[in-house]
Parts: C-alpha cells; sequence; structure tokens
C-alpha cells in the first residue's frame, strides 16, 4: 500500500490548522483532523474508500498539494472543491476520533463550582493522546466577546469514566475506546459578568499505527454558565 | 458520595456513608490494588510508551523556548514538520541518523543473547535509574507518599462524578431518553461503592506510579538531548569556524555528524535560494517562496503573529483593577473592554 496523494489545508506559516486527506493506491482514504480548520471540538482520524474518478480529479495537481485557506490559489479551485466533498464523506466514517466539551457541572464538595473537561471516544479504533497542560485553558465570555482565560491547573489524575475507570492523558497516554466517554474534573472561579466558557485543549496526538504524536488543538463549544 | 447519593433512591441514600465507609476501609484490599498497579505499571508495553513519549517531549523541548527579541517580545522558533522526515527509512540520512541514534541510545533492548549497553548509552543510564530508588530521599520517597495517593484518588473520584454528570446531561437531551432507575436496595448501592472506589483507587496508584517513573527518566533524557545538541554545535562551530589552513590539522570529522550538519546546510541555501527576493515576512505570508522549513512566530498584545486585532482579555486585568479601585460609584458604570471602537 503507497501513498498517491496527500492534500493538506494550512494557512501561511505558521500555520494553525493542520488537516490532511491521504489517498492510497488501494482506493482508501484518510482524513486526519489535528487541528481544524473552524475552531471545532473533534479531532481524529477518519477513513473511507474513494473512487478512481475522484483520484485523477485530486492527483491533477501531482501527489503533494497545499491548500492555502486564507487565499485559494485558482489553479487548484477544482482539486479544493474535489477534497472538500471527500473529506465531507469521510467524516461520517471515523476510524479514532475524540470529541471534547467542557461544561460546568456544579458543585462537587468541597469545591463551589467544578468545570468538566469531557472526552468521547468514536469510530473503530481507540484514540490515544496526552494533554500539554500548559497551554490547555479555559475561555469566559460576556455577550459573545472574550472577558479572560484560565490556565488549566496541574491535574493529581487524567480522564475518569463515570464507572471510575482511569483512561489517563495527564502525564501519561490517555487510551478512549470507541463509545466511552471520559471527564476530568477542574476547579472553577467564574470571573465577573461571565456567561458562557469554552476550552482549549491542547496536547500530543497518536495517530493510528504511529509511534511518534503530533500536536493536536481542539476547542469546545461555548457553553452557558 | 454525592455521586452514590444522587443514584440512589430515597430509601437507600441514608446508607451511602456506611457503604463508602465499608469499602474504604474493612473491604479495601490497598495491598492487592498496589501490587496491581507495580506489576501494570511497570510492564513492558507501559514503560516503552512512557519512556517513549517522554523522550519525543524531551526532544520537542528546545523547539518550545521562546526567544526575546527587541521590538517582537517572544519569538519561538517553528521547525517544519518536513524536517523531522529527512532522517526517515529511505532518505540520504537514514544511515547516519540510525548510527548516531545507536552510539547516543545504545543497541537494541539488552538481554540474553544480545549485545550488553555501553555505560554511557542512554539505555544503560535508564538501566540504572531504578537502584537509585532504593537512598535515602530518591525519587520514590518524595514521589510515592499517601499524601499523593489521596490527592490522586479524590481527583478521580471527583472526575468520575463528573464523568457520571455530563453523560446524564448529555443523554437527558434524546429524545426517548429514560433517566436509570435509582439504587433500590443495600446490595446495588454496596456493588456500586465497590467498583468506584477499586477503580479510582487502581486510577491513582496506576498515575502514581506513572508519575514515579516520568519523574525519573525525564532528567536523564534530557541531558541525552542536551548532549546531542552540544555534539551537533560542536561539528556546526567546527566546521565554520576552522579556516582551510587548519582542516587537516583538525582531523577526520566524525562521518554521521558530518552527514548531519552537510544535510541542514543544504536545507538553509535551498531556503535563503527559495526566499530571495521575494520580500517575505518571516513572521507572516507575503512572498511566492514555497513553503520554509524555519519559520519564527511572535506572541504579543495582538496575539500570535497576528497583526491586525488586540487581544481583550489581555486588558481585563487592568479593566477589573481599575473598576475595583478607581471608578466613581455610583456616578460611573463598570468600564469594560472594547476593542476596536
Amino acid at each position: 500500500m503507497a501513498t498517491v496523494l496527500t492534500v493538506r489545508w494550512r494557512t501561511p506559516p505558521p500555520t494553525s490548522i493542520d488537516e490532511r486527506l491521504i489517498v492510497d493506491d488501494e482506493g482508501r482514504a484518510r482524513l486526519e483532523v489535528l487541528r481544524p480548520r473552524t475552531l471545532g471540538d473533534t479531532v481524529g482520524s477518519y477513513e473511507g474508500a474513494v473512487e478512481e474518478a475522484e483520484v485523477r480529479e485530486l492527483t491533477a495537481a501531482g501527489p503533494d498539494v497545499e491548500l492555502d485557506v486564507l487565499a485559494q490559489d485558482p489553479r487548484l479551485a477544482a482539486i479544493s472543491v474535489a477534497a472538500d466533498r471527500v473529506a465531507q464523506r469521510l467524516r461520517s466514517s471515523p476510524l479514532a476520533v475524540a470529541q471534547f466539551f467542557a461544561r460546568p457541572v456544579g458543585a462537587v464538595p468541597p469545591l463551589p463550582a467544578t468545570l468538566a473537561i469531557g472526552v468521547l471516544g468514536s469510530g473503530s479504533q481507540p484514540v490515544e493522546f496526552q494533554l500539554n497542560l500548559i497551554e490547555c485553558a479555559v475561555y469566559f465570555s460576556s455577550g459573545g466577546k472574550p472577558v479572560s482565560l484560565t490556565p488549566l491547573p496541574e491535574l493529581p489524575i487524567g480522564f475518569m469514566t463515570p464507572d471510575a475507570e482511569g483512561l489517563g492523558g495527564v502525564r501519561q497516554r490517555a487510551i478512549v475506546p470507541p463509545g466511552v466517554i471520559g471527564a476530568i474534573s477542574v476547579p472553577m472561579a467564574v470571573p465577573d459578568g461571565a456567561d458562557h466558557l469554552s476550552a482549549q485543549v491542547v496536547g500530543s496526538w497518536f495517530l493510528p499505527g504511529e509511534s511518534i504524536p503530533e500536536e493536536f488543538e481542539a476547542h469546545t463549544a461555548p457553553q452557558p454558565l | 458520595m454525592s455521586e452514590l447519593t444522587a443514584e440512589s433512591d430515597a430509601r437507600t441514600s441514608p446508607g451511602v456513608a456506611r457503604a463508602v465507609a465499608f469499602q474504604t476501609t474493612k473491604n479495601f484490599s490497598n495491598l492487592s490494588i498496589a501490587d496491581q498497579a507495580v506489576r501494570g505499571g511497570f510492564a513492558v508495553a507501559p514503560v516503552s510508551n512512557l519512556i517513549g513519549d517522554a523522550y519525543w517531549t524531551a526532544l520537542q523541548a528546545p523547539h518550545a523556548t521562546n526567544v526575546a527579541v527587541a521590538g517582537f517580545d517572544d519569538v519561538r522558533i517553528n521547525i517544519s514538520s518536513g524536517v523531522y522526515s529527512t532522517t526517515g527509512t529511505a532518505t540520504p540520512l537514514a544511515g547516519s541518523a540510525t548510527t548516531e541514534a545507536t552510539n547516543v541510545v545504545g543497541p537494541a533492548a539488552p538481554g540474553p543473547g544480545l549485545p550488553v549497553a555501553p555505560p554511557t548509552s542512554l539505555i544503560a543510564q535508564l538501566s540504572g535509574l531504578p537502584a537509585t530508588w532504593s537512598t535515602v530521599g530518591s525519587q520514590l520517597e518524595t514521589s510515592v507518599t499517601s499524601a499523593t495517593f489521596a490527592t490522586a484518588m479524590a481527583a478521580a473520584l471527583k472526575s468520575a462524578a463528573a464523568a457520571a454528570a455530563l453523560v446524564t446531561a448529555a443523554a437527558a437531551v434524546l429524545p426517548g431518553f429514560a433517566p436509570p432507575p435509582k439504587l433500590s436496595s443495600a446490595g446495588p448501592l454496596y456493588r456500586r461503592a465497590f467498583t468506584l472506589v477499586n477503580n479510582s483507587a487502581k486510577a491513582a496508584a496506576k498515575q502514581v506510579v506513572g508519575d514515579l517513573l516520568v519523574a525519573t527518566v525525564k532528567p536523564t533524557l534530557a541531558a541525552s538531548v542536551t548532549s546531542l545538541q552540544s555534539s551537533i554545535n560542536s561539528e556546526v562551530t567546527r566546521i565554520t569556524t576552522t579556516p582551510p589552513a587548519g582542516i587537516a590539522a583538525a582531523g577526520p570529522a566524525d562521518p554521521q555528524m558530518a552527514a548531519i550538519v552537510a544535510s541542514m546546510k543544504a536545507r538553509l541555501d535551498a531556503d535563503k535560494t527559495s526566499t530571495a527576493g521575494t520580500g517575505r515576512d518571516p513572521t507572516k505570508a507575503g512572498g511566492s517562496a514555497p513553503d520554509q522549513n524555519v519559520t519564527y512566530s511572535a506572541q504579543g498584545l495582538m496575539g500570535s503573529s497576528n497583526a491586525s486585532t488586540v487581544r481583550a482579555d489581555q486588558f481585563q486585568g487592568m479593566i477589573e483593577a481599575f473598576n475595583t479601585k478607581l471608578r466613581k460609584v455610583p456616578r460611573e458604570d463598570k468600564f469594560a473592554v472594547d476593542i476596536g471602537r
């Protein structure tokens, strides 16, 4: 199995996004989303079949294509449309995908207010990642405008299931099987006037079958306080 | 306690405290949990993952270092991912990189029938670390304490409660959702308490053992990376500072280092050629040059390499201090950050 095409979506350097479509010579395509093009809460790998005609369309400009999402190159317009179409289709067949979310869950004594940062695995394989706590943060906003951000504190343990099974993720690799939900409880101090919160989740991501991690970044959807 | 109370009906919830007390004392098998955690934590696969991940973190750490540049605040040097793959299989540098890695890290895992790792190699240094745990004030003594375990276990239970709350909240919005039946008798309550206490204890023990391993290997891995950087730096300095007349006297270069340095120089020359005359701003897009191997990002009031907006949250602390200490109440309303007007 050899790679016949790699399409990368990116912004000018230093790029803030990392999405790529990889097509092999057996008619399989994989979409890897580690820093989504639009602020998103879901990262991981999707996999599915790709038609021969689509491969011809996608390889029209060579085996390596870079699509600048800020300034589209008119010469790559047709490839961009085809790549978007394939990527959109692949999103319905996750291979190893994690959705992150953050919700205030009220008081968990002795904490007056607690934030749950959650992860839900989906696909046919477990997701593997490790948080980089220094770069994770909780954003507070008011009326749609940012008011402050709080870095995550040093956490004593990683993601836990409702049955108190440890999934990892803090100072060691998390392994979250499909369909499993895990959460980390974080003490929260809400600034005056804030009415919504969201979390920036950053860390190292292990693509299926890879031992060297890559950076990922997800942004959870804003939640009312 | 709070999770069990939430899961129990009115008749059963008064027994929650008794069930928790039983499962955390009389029925709590601390020795078997500790034994499982140590056996699980020191198995080949988890240790390989931990050391591999920690080594990668150590290798990446220099890339995350900010450099203070006047007029730019903190500047970070970004290395293109393509640079990492220059030593991959089937690349010109693969042989040199493998030889250099074997010199630094050591041969494949020593064992029956395999060569013993040289004492200066990384593998030999890592193998010697557990012997340091028996000394007074060792990493084992400071990391694995009852307080550390208690903190991790309390956090595990809070996180499990948070996960349960998330599941309930998520399920509640699904059409046809029926909440799970409450625990209505002592038997299920005691079984549920047993599950939560034992699972969280296992998770806490695993975390504590993992943290011990990472804290133990981290200085050794960091020193190895520093040593590798130093070797490359020495070779670059030697090549760039030795005058032509002194090359013969300097003796032959380390062939692996010479190959790596030559490759680095070739990439830099290619970058220089491709960006020449493009007017490309190294902190932002602008020219027509292809992707660069090295870029720079500046972090300041305007965010990361952003020249068009100012981040409102950067001013929030100042505004809050102003509202608290200088605002004339009730004549003045609270001041707020408003960018762009």
